[in-house]
């Protein structure tokens, strides 16, 4: 038996190849960017699908002191500012869900 | 670097720093995976899951209720059970063991590695994994049923029971060599 034991004990031990670490960082690495281009792409459906239901063509600033002129924003516009905005702000808020205590909390 | 002082930093945030983590356990994880799935492939892909799992929930670890190595065993035998509970679903696990020992990527390197994977073969993915802990960290009865998340009696009873069924195998198949 402790002749099983030790064959046992020496053989049961098995090695990666020396980059296996690095590779495994990688992995990592493009597992979390799959994760956030997922979200990514989540977001944007969502400002595409509700682009349609936005109710106006159009903002129109007139009457602003001090400028003799109308600022009209094309509704494209508006929802491109509004997406970016969101896709930000989910960015921002689920880098310090996944990997909080980052910079924010040093400084 | 201090362990303790590692995981503080990654959880700090320098997440680089993971991967020392991994150099320190890589070999140990993986012997789990590749003695417990019996192919090298699987068993790379599943280390490197354990790691990603791992590093996903680092903030959870606790250093006071375990060891950072029975910690990560425990994810890795978890994905082992998992892996194979998957393959259950469409195969049955001896049929799955059996074609994984005939393809070329579980080669065979001495003859101790022969003994040593015909031996595993004839156990189950857990009863690998259970032996793999057992023998290679010098790891206790109270660890070992943490990680299987049974208790401490079932674990030695069912060690002895393994120990004893790879020596009734061996001596039917190495009867003159051991």
């Amino acid at each position: 038996m402790n002749e099983l034991d030790n064959k046992l004990k020496e053989e049961l031990y098995t090695n990666v190849n020396q980059s296996f670490s690095h590779e495994t960082m990688n992995y990592i690495r493009e597992r979390e960017r799959k994760v956030r281009l997922t979200i990514l792409l989540f977001l944007l459906t969502i400002c595409s699908v509700g682009f349609a239901f936005i109710p106006f063509e159009q903002l129109t600033f007139d009457n602003i002191p001090f400028l003799d002129f109308t600022i009209t924003i094309n509704k494209v516009y508006v929802v491109s500012a509004i997406s970016l905005t969101l896709i930000f702000f989910f960015d921002v808020l689920l880098r310090s869900i996944i990997a909080p205590k980052t910079l924010l909390d040093k400084y | 670097m201090e362990e303790f002082e590692l995981i503080q930093r990654i959880k700090s945030g320098e997440q680089h720093l993971f991967e020392h983590l991994i150099k320190r356990y890589e070999d140990y994880v993986y012997s789990i995976c590749v003695n417990s799935l019996k192919d090298r492939e699987d068993a790379k892909d599943l280390t490197q899951d354990t790691f990603y799992k791992a590093y996903k929930s680092i903030k959870s670890y606790d250093g006071t209720k375990s060891k950072f190595s029975t910690w990560i065993y425990r994810i890795a035998y978890n994905k082992c059970i998992d892996f194979i509970r998957k393959q259950n679903s469409f195969l049955n696990y001896k049929n799955y063991i059996k074609s994984k020992a005939d393809t070329k990527a579980h080669q065979v390197h001495s003859f101790q590695s022969e003994i040593v994977t015909k031996l595993l073969s004839k156990l189950a993915a857990d009863e690998s994994a259970m032996i793999t802990l057992y023998y290679f960290d010098d790891m206790s009865i109270k660890e070992i049923s943490y990680i299987t998340k049974q208790s401490e009696s079932y674990v030695k009873v069912k060690l002895h029971r393994i120990r004893k069924k790879l020596k009734e195998i061996a001596k039917i198949e190495y009867n003159n060599e051991l």
